[in-house]
């Protein structure tokens, strides 16, 4: 069971939220090329250790956070708030 | 001769007698006795059947480790196959019975396998998939259901599980598995600290092998040590009867708790089992270790147990296996079984493969009458039904074996080492090390959070187990409270001297000799496996079974993964062992379902009309987690191909009415909310009017369509988005995902209603009527109300008014109007209208009906936007704006997506009236039936628009211009039948709109 | 606005004819191990605020409730108009017995109203974590979840919020799903001892 410790709820078991993939992809503006959006829709790597993801607490606050997560030992080594403002609101 | 209780001992309660059955015949025995424990002492020594050659099995262990007394308990939908006799708590009312077997375990037919062994070695069963030599497959097929009736363990229950399971979770600071002396300590040292604990014990038992043990603990007298330490220990949370099976990520542990079981009259209420999902902070692993026996002949005959489970019988339970007993070791463990045997008045013989053994043990045994053969080894077992004798040798530094006599002993008892039980660590892949002076597998280095101690961790002195366990919950409190602590050393030790032994051969001699007793592997089979190149130890086990039995190898493991290393030529540390998978003793399947079976098995939602409906003679359907009312019986015999046709046809002429409380509702909300829309959906919502709604259409990024539905503008900042029925949830978390990932900046909120809202649709040329005479106040007319209008009003029910929000929009194609008012007053409204719409000769409709009007209007659902379907392939392609990006509007330009010959929107007919097609089915060109055709059908439905004809929708390539003069096939590969279709335009019912503005 | 809400009818359960006093399981000498009623509320609007105005949308969520102060992150704070619990990031549930009029928020917040959209079952007694424990995976040890917490988390897969007040838990359902929870708690609360009792005697027993 992985345990993501949401910043809002605590911590909690990966079952409460959704996977939303990687963060790390930045989305082009909605009239950018075909080339940039086929980039950000289909191109993905698959790094070994050390990655961030989008997790949505879907049982919980309903945030969606980036959580650090080592794709080789499932450990999850921290997790924040996605909406920016909002992360900086609560600080 | 047979095992008997000692006239006094064990931690048996005597005054308390269980009377239970063994194949139909009438037992006892006592409080605190296992089944194993009181079969012996009745002298029944036969208990099961091998797994292949039907050899007779007696109790082999005191534990989870057991290899040889597999039975089945209880009966009909109860029944359980392949318990482990020394693990089942007796209780008043338990029915045992032997399997395996006909007629019974103590006369079984099918031992004549036993003479046919070389048929069954090892591979045996794989090697029959190449086929019967100069036969077929067919042959096979006949002789594999013969071996399967022949080769087995017990027959499980087909019935469903009568019982109920709960998975509870729970969190804590400090877990501790295995309530032994190690697991004692370090859990009344984690609560000293003020920590939070659990601790689970697989036995009935806390402390079971302190149970009559002598000695003293920390200087207190054994017994006492134990009374102590539980009372210490009420404040934690104590979970005897409670298996840990797995260890997860996260340190997540599973936990198996027996709750029923061993009770003769269970309250009802209670759960058969509970699963508990712990998370905590800190997991010890106090979970011992197991004795592993060594191999020589006919060493699964009854009466053969390991070392320690002879003793575990003589002092917990007070029961003796025999009158007399031939111990045999490699290590100084058996001495103390030897003097507890002598102690109990068995005549008590111990050989030591060790030469020289130490003198002091040596010397004690002897002293107490103890018989002891240095450098002597077991060869054969005389017997067939049990124990009657022990053929006995000398061996060598070589290891050869020189037989010198024959011991008339009743019983054998073996210890050819200990494994400590690392399994739960190695669930978190941490491999296991081999321990050369121990002559055992020991965990590697764990994970921050989990710790070993005790004989787990190699420690087998208890003294020094208990020490280091209190040093290790000292030092993982220290830690849990963010200080700095160093963890105890470990020093492995406690057994004496082990002189590594395997299995004893005799040159010119077949012996057949026992590695996993439960699958009935032997050590030759081991060796053909290494000859046949089953070199890693994986392959090994796979092609022999060795461990693939319910005892998953505890005993017989490292016995075979050795003589597969002494086959091979290299060392036990570089064959390794295999990998150790929870969980660690088999749960049942429906512990993991917990409560999420019939009616509970997902939960139902329900709208507020529901109840009304059901009164209305509605058969309901499921549409996701939602009940639908399918459609509505107007008496015992009508059917749902009577009644929908029928429903349909009532919102055609007159009125109809429907329940559209599961669309889903999404409030968006804030001064960016119309540019939000404008950007989500592929059409323009910047400027549209208060007051008014819009159908919409949303892509995905990848240019296909996610979902559709009407946004209605409630006021200057807030819109009222539906979205389809399946798709609700999915959508909501879309939009949130955009605000929150993509367009920070936006000042937009987004919350689901759909709970809040309950909603109808009112269809049908007498719609309008039928709402003027609900509504208290209000307007609907066409120049207050024009079509895709939305209004506030007051519906007049029994007992007052109820605040509605209606929008004119239509579904059905019909002058319609949909209506919704808070839930909570959603069964008034149903029950208000219903009476009204039947007044003016219409109809409540259900989902069928619903289905009907749509594929006649060529609306799309679910059913065509299934994630592979673009704009223009849903006939929708003229909504797409030009004059704004949106989601999606780059990537559905792809050449792909866009090619005119993609398969399109249609309606399908018929040639000849009466003949009917289906959904799924499959459009083929007359010439050209196979494959995946030019499309497939979607929905078909019997329709009165449409003269009362079959009628589908679906897709065909290039869409219904392309086919206008060409029949098609529709073609039902699994119903076998293919209908000559004339493809037509899906938007031709009232193709201007007329009777949904009118 | 008075007038208007004496035309209403009364408003209908979600649990209508599922709600008569009864006991499930063993009640032992010490009375039920759960004592489970629905105590349904008058409004329950959402307070939602802008990140960088999140001080003044706690002000008006405060006004709205009649407390000092809106309840931070996982806190709940029973007022004397209403209860406020901080379900989300960004949002504020205003719940009370007695209707509430939409509040003005002068584009501080938004405000939605979903009194219709959830329901509020009560759970007390002695055994009261122990039923949760069977639904969720949160923790409810007194010390993690004790009177003020609130949580939303996952039962039987949907999103229920539920708050700790004195020896009370109150789990804040959606309509829909209410009656499906509703039977879940009973079937498995039996093995606890179950009384079903009503809300009004309850409250008179307070």
């Amino acid at each position: 069971m992985l345990r993501i410790p949401c910043p809002f709820c605590g911590l909690r078991d990966h079952t409460e939220f959704v996977y939303l993939g990687d963060a790390t992809i930045e989305y082009p503006p909605l009239d950018a090329s075909e080339e940039a959006w086929f980039e950000a829709v289909y191109l993905r790597k698959n790094p070994r250790g050390r990655h961030f993801e989008r997790w949505q607490h879907v049982h919980g606050c309903r945030a969606i956070l980036i959580v650090e997560r080592d794709t080789l030992t499932h450990e999850i080594l921290g997790a924040r708030l996605a909406h920016g403002p909002t992360a900086e609101a609560l600080a | 001769m047979t095992g008997y209780r000692l006239d006094e001992g064990g931690a048996i309660e005597r005054s308390e007698q269980r009377r239970f059955s063994w194949d139909g015949r009438a037992y006892h025995g006592f409080a605190g006795d296992t089944l194993a424990s009181a079969l012996m002492a009745s002298g029944e020594r036969i208990l099961a059947r091998g797994f292949k050659y039907h050899r007779p099995r007696g109790v082999m262990a005191a534990g989870p480790e057991e290899g040889g007394a597999l039975v089945t308990l209880g009966e009909g939908a109860r029944r359980e196959a392949n318990a482990k006799a020394s693990q089942i708590e007796l209780y008043d009312g338990l029915k045992a019975f032997g399997q395996n077997a006909y007629p019974n375990v103590r006369f079984d037919l099918g031992r004549v396998n036993d003479l046919l062994g070389a048929f069954f070695a090892a591979g045996f069963y794989y090697k029959t998939f190449f086929g019967i030599s100069g036969k077929g497959t067919w042959e096979w097929m006949q002789f594999e259901k013969i071996i399967r009736q022949a080769a087995g363990m017990g027959a499980a229950s087909t019935e469903p599980d009568p019982d109920a399971y709960d998975i509870v979770h729970a969190h804590c600071d400090v877990l501790v598995v295995g309530a032994g002396a190690a697991g004692l300590a370090a859990a009344e040292e984690a609560l000293a600290q003020g920590l939070d604990v659990i601790l689970a014990e697989q036995d009935f038992a806390l402390g079971p092998a302190l149970l009559g043990a002598e000695g003293a603990i920390e200087g207190e007298d054994t017994a006492a040590w134990r009374t102590t330490r539980l009372r210490a220990l009420s404040r934690a949370r104590i979970l005897p009867r409670t298996t840990a099976f797995g260890l997860y990520d996260g340190n997540v542990v599973g936990l198996y708790e027996k709750v029923t079981d061993h009770l003769a009259k269970p309250d009802p209420a209670l759960p058969r089992g509970r699963v508990h999902i712990v998370r905590p902070r800190s997991v010890i692993l106090a979970t011992g270790a197991i004795e592993r026996p060594f191999a020589f002949g006919d060493n699964d005959r009854p009466g053969v147990l390991l070392a320690s489970a002879v003793e575990t019988y003589l002092r917990r339970f007070g029961v003796a296996p025999a009158k007399s007993l031939a111990l045999t070791t490699n290590n100084d463990r058996a001495y103390d079984t030897a003097l507890t045997a002598a102690k109990a008045g068995l005549k008590t013989t111990l050989l030591d493969v060790r030469p020289v053994p130490p003198e002091e043990r040596l010397a004690t045994a002897k002293a107490a009458g103890v018989e002891v053969f240095t450098g002597h080894v077991p060869v054969r077992v005389k017997g067939r039904s049990g124990v009657e004798g022990l053929e006995i040798g000398t061996r060598n530094q070589a290891g050869e074996v020189t037989p010198t006599q024959t011991l008339y002993r009743e019983a054998v008892g073996v210890s050819g080492g200990f494994s400590p039980a690392i399994h739960l660590v190695s669930h978190r892949g941490v491999k296991p090390v081999w321990h050369e002076e121990m002559a055992c597998f020991l965990a590697g280095t764990p994970p921050e959070g989990i710790t070993l101690t005790g004989a787990a961790a190699g420690i087998f002195e208890r003294e020094a187990a208990v020490a280091h366990a209190r040093a290790v919950s000292e030092a993982e409190g220290q830690r849990l409270k963010g200080r700095r602590a160093e963890p105890p050393r470990t020093r492995p030790g406690g057994l004496g001297r082990i002189e590594p032994l395997w299995e004893v051969r005799v040159k010119g001699r077949k012996l057949k000799s026992f590695v996993d007793p439960q699958h009935d592997v032997t050590t030759d089979d081991i060796r053909q496996a290494a000859a046949e190149g089953y070199a890693s130890v994986e392959h090994m086990k796979r092609y022999t079974t060795l461990g693939m039995a319910t005892d998953q190898g505890k005993t017989g493991g490292v016995v075979g993964l050795a003589l597969l290393a002494e086959a091979l030529g290299q060392s036990v540390e570089a064959t390794g062992i295999t990998t150790f998978r929870p969980p660690y003793t088999p749960v049942p399947i429906g512990a993991f379902a917990g409560r999420a079976r019939a009616a509970h098995w997902r939960p139902t939602r329900r709208t507020p009309m529901m109840e009304a409906q059901a009164e209305r003679g509605a058969h309901f359907t499921d549409a996701g987690l939602w009940k639908r009312a399918w459609w509505f019986a107007t008496g015992p015999a009508d059917t749902l191909e009577a009644a929908y046709p029928r429903e349909a046809a009532a919102v055609r002429n007159t009125v109809g009415l429907v329940d559209v409380t599961t669309l889903g509702k999404i409030a968006v909300q804030g001064p960016d909310a119309g540019e939000f829309l404008n950007r989500v959906y592929v059409n323009g919502f910047a400027k549209l009017p208060i007051g008014r709604c819009r159908y919409g259409v949303m892509l995905r990024d990848d240019g296909l369509v996610f979902d559709d539905g009407v946004t209605w503008r409630l006021s200057e900042n807030e819109y009222l988005m539906t979205a389809t029925t399946a798709h609700a949830g999915a959508v909501l978390a879309w939009l949130e995902e955009l605000l929150q990932t993509r367009w920070p900046e936006l000042r937009v909120h987004v919350a689901s209603t759909t709970d809040q809202w309950a909603g109808v649709a009112l269809a049908g040329p007498r719609a309008r009527t039928v709402l003027e005479k609900a509504m208290a106040e209000g307007d609907v007319s066409d120049a207050a109300l024009p079509f895709m209008g939305l209004t506030r009003a007051e519906i007049a029910v029994e007992g007052g008014h109820i605040p509605a929000l209606i929008a004119r929009i239509s579904f059905s194609g019909e002058r319609a109007f949909e209506i919704y008012v808070p839930s909570g007053w959603g069964d008034a409204l149903w029950r208000r209208l219903t009476p009204l719409v039947e007044r003016e000769g219409g109809a409540a409709y259900g989902l069928e009906a619903l289905g009907t009007l749509r594929i006649e209007k060529g609306h799309v659902t679910g059913a065509e936007l299934d994630g592979r379907t673009t704009l223009e392939d849903a006939g929708l392609g003229r909504m797409a704006s030009t004059k704004k990006p949106f989601i999606g509007a780059v990537l559905r330009q792809r050449p792909a997506l866009t090619e005119a010959e993609r398969p399109r929107l249609a309606h399908f007919e018929p040639v000849t009236e009466g003949e009917r097609f289906y959904t799924g089915a499959i459009v083929c060109h007359p010439e050209r039936i196979e494959g995946h055709g030019l499309g497939w059908i979607t929905g078909v439905t019997l329709s009165p628009a449409f003269e009362g004809r079959w009628l589908g929708i679906g897709f065909v390539a290039g869409g219904h211009t392309a086919w206008a003069d060409t029949e098609l096939i529709v073609a039902d590969p699994v119903r076998g039948q293919n209908t000559r279709v004339r493809v037509c335009d899906p938007h031709r019912y009232d193709p201007k709109g007329e009777r949904m503005h009118g | 606005m008075a007038e208007m809400l004496d035309l209403r009818p009364p408003v209908r359960s979600a649990l209508a004819g599922h709600l008569s006093p009864r006991t499930l399981g063993q009640i032992g000498a010490d009375g039920p191990g759960v004592r489970l009623y629905e105590h349904p509320f008058a409004s329950l609007w959402q307070i939602a605020a802008w990140p960088e105005r999140l001080g003044a949308a706690a002000a008006l969520a405060a006004d709205i409730a009649l407390v000092e102060a809106a309840p931070g992150p996982g806190r709940a704070i029973a007022g004397s108009r209403a209860t406020l619990l901080r379900v989300e990031p960004l949002k504020w549930l205003a719940v009370s017995d007695t209707p509430l009029a939409p509040p003005r928020t002068d584009g501080e917040a938004t405000v939605l109203d979903l009194s219709h959209a959830r329901t509020r079952l009560c759970l007390e007694g002695p055994a009261r974590r122990d039923l949760l424990a069977c639904l969720t995976a949160i923790d409810l040890r007194a010390r993690h979840f004790g009177h003020g917490r609130v949580a939303t988390t996952a039962i039987q897969g949907s999103a229920v919020t539920l708050a700790c007040f004195g020896e009370g838990v109150e789990l804040y359902v959606l309509r829909s799903f209410a009656l499906s929870l509703w039977q879940h708690l009973l079937d498995v609360g039996a093995q606890f001892g179950v009384d079903v009792v009503h809300q009004a005697e309850r409250r008179q027993a307070r």
